[in-house]
């Protein structure tokens, strides 16, 4: 066993889930390798100091409070749910149906053509780690929509609004300042060739059963994409 | 000793969705320090994470019926508790400042800046605070995938299969995340270890 193969398995000798050959050789290395041997102590010290880090005490009030938070959930319908965990799902559903509405509202004739639509499926999946060359959380995505170069801003509808200003949709191309805030009604007739983007949040509560596509949008030739928000 | 005591905790789930507020009790019981302590790792802030883990503990009541019977119960728990504190995370950043990936870039490995802990009192010892901060920065400053990883195993005490049921990964990328977020921690560690 070379030393890299050893380091690799430092983590799984730590934890005994070696099996009993691997952990023979593993041992063998290490008993005759002296700076394996030296690195393996720190490793493990380093785990060990991890593992007592002190757990914060839970408050003596949790269990009250808790039956109080249910009993209050319990009542309130479900419009008047307040908690942005319970509404965020409905933002993202609402961005999604958006951006369809958005797309079909708009004449064929007005599409940049260079703006390729797709599907594909969103589910959390490997090709999903990655967006724009950066990491993203499977749980979560960020969607660049580039808005087409001109259309009638009287066929969108006030939903379309509502929902763009609702999930803080960023400027994110060179028409804008990039990084900026998207303000509650904010006017999409001024976003002229713009790339929009908006973040998707899903919540597996939400979604079970539930197929959700992603939409997809070339940008346009002369707009060069860039990721202006970190997902975590 | 009471008789819910000895159940599993998917027996407990199950009796909970079938109404019994008692194993409902049990469960949050069981889980809650550990719900509080993975939460606060992550954002650092003891009284936010006592809020967090309420919601959790709020939607597996709420949502007991989608429950399903053949999952593990500690992996569906841990799954609620990381997305919830991850939109935590994700509020911070939008409503701390505008976090540009050059703004990123620029904040380097000091983005544990606003998971900073204050509410620590003056009693605990000097050093011992100092090294527990420490720790808890070098964990923060992991890369996500790695802390993810790591918060489970050595915070948790997970198993690799509960890991990788959780983060939804294989077997070998559990133990390839868990091996390379430990390397990165011992190098940070290592002056305070030697």
């Amino acid at each position: 066993m070379k030393c890299n193969t050893v380091r690799e398995l430092f983590s799984v000798s730590f934890d005994g889930e070696l099996s009993v050959a691997e952990e023979r050789e593993f041992k063998s290395h290490v008993s005759s390798c002296h700076a394996c041997s030296r690195e393996f102590d720190v490793f493990s010290k380093s785990v060990q100091l991890v593992n007592s880090l002190s757990k914060p005490q839970v408050n003596p009030f949790f269990d009250a409070r808790l039956k109080q938070a249910i009993s209050d959930r319990q009542a309130a319908p479900l419009g008047e749910r307040s908690s942005v965990f319970v509404l965020r799902p409905a933002f993202a559903f609402a961005a999604v149906a958006v951006l369809v509405s958005l797309l079909l509202l708009v004449p064929p004739g007005q599409i940049n053509l260079n703006n390729r639509l797709s599907t594909s499926e969103l589910a959390p999946s490997p090709e999903m780690s990655e967006v724009g060359g950066a990491p993203v959380d499977p749980l979560a995505l960020t969607q660049r929509v580039t808005v087409p170069g001109s259309y009638d801003a009287n066929q969108l509808s006030q939903e379309v609004e509502t929902a763009w200003s609702t999930r803080d949709a960023r400027v994110a191309s060179s028409y804008g300042s990039i990084g900026t805030t998207v303000p509650a009604g904010y006017d999409l007739a001024n976003a002229k060739g713009a790339v929009l983007e908006v973040e998707f949040v899903l919540d597996p509560f939400f979604m079970e059963g539930t197929e959700v596509r992603r939409l997809e949008t070339a940008s346009a030739p002369e707009v060069e994409p860039e990721l202006v928000s970190m997902t975590f | 000793m009471s008789a819910l005591d000895s159940r599993t905790d998917e027996e407990l789930m199950n009796l909970c969705v079938e109404g019994s507020e008692e194993a409902f009790a049990e469960l949050v019981k069981r889980y809650k320090p550990r719900i509080v302590s993975v939460i606060y790792r992550y954002i650092n802030d003891p009284i936010r994470a006592q809020e967090i883990a309420q919601e959790v503990f709020v939607r597996v009541f709420v949502h007991r019926e989608k429950y399903r019977r053949t999952a593990r119960f500690s992996t569906w728990i841990f799954t609620i508790a990381l997305n919830l504190t991850k939109n935590e995370i994700r509020h911070r950043v939008r409503h701390s400042r505008v976090m540009s990936i050059e703004a990123l870039k620029e904040m380097g490995s000091s983005v544990g800046f606003f998971l900073r802990d204050r509410s620590r009192g003056p009693d605990e010892k000097v050093e011992e605070r100092e090294l527990q901060e420490v720790v808890g920065s070098a964990i923060a400053e992991l890369p996500t995938k790695y802390r993810d990883a790591v918060i489970l195993r050595d915070i948790e005490g997970l198993s690799y299969e509960e890991v990788g049921e959780i983060l939804s990964i294989p077997g070998g990328t559990v133990r390839s995340r868990i091996n390379r977020g430990r390397l990165i921690l011992k190098k940070r560690l290592e002056p305070y270890v030697s």
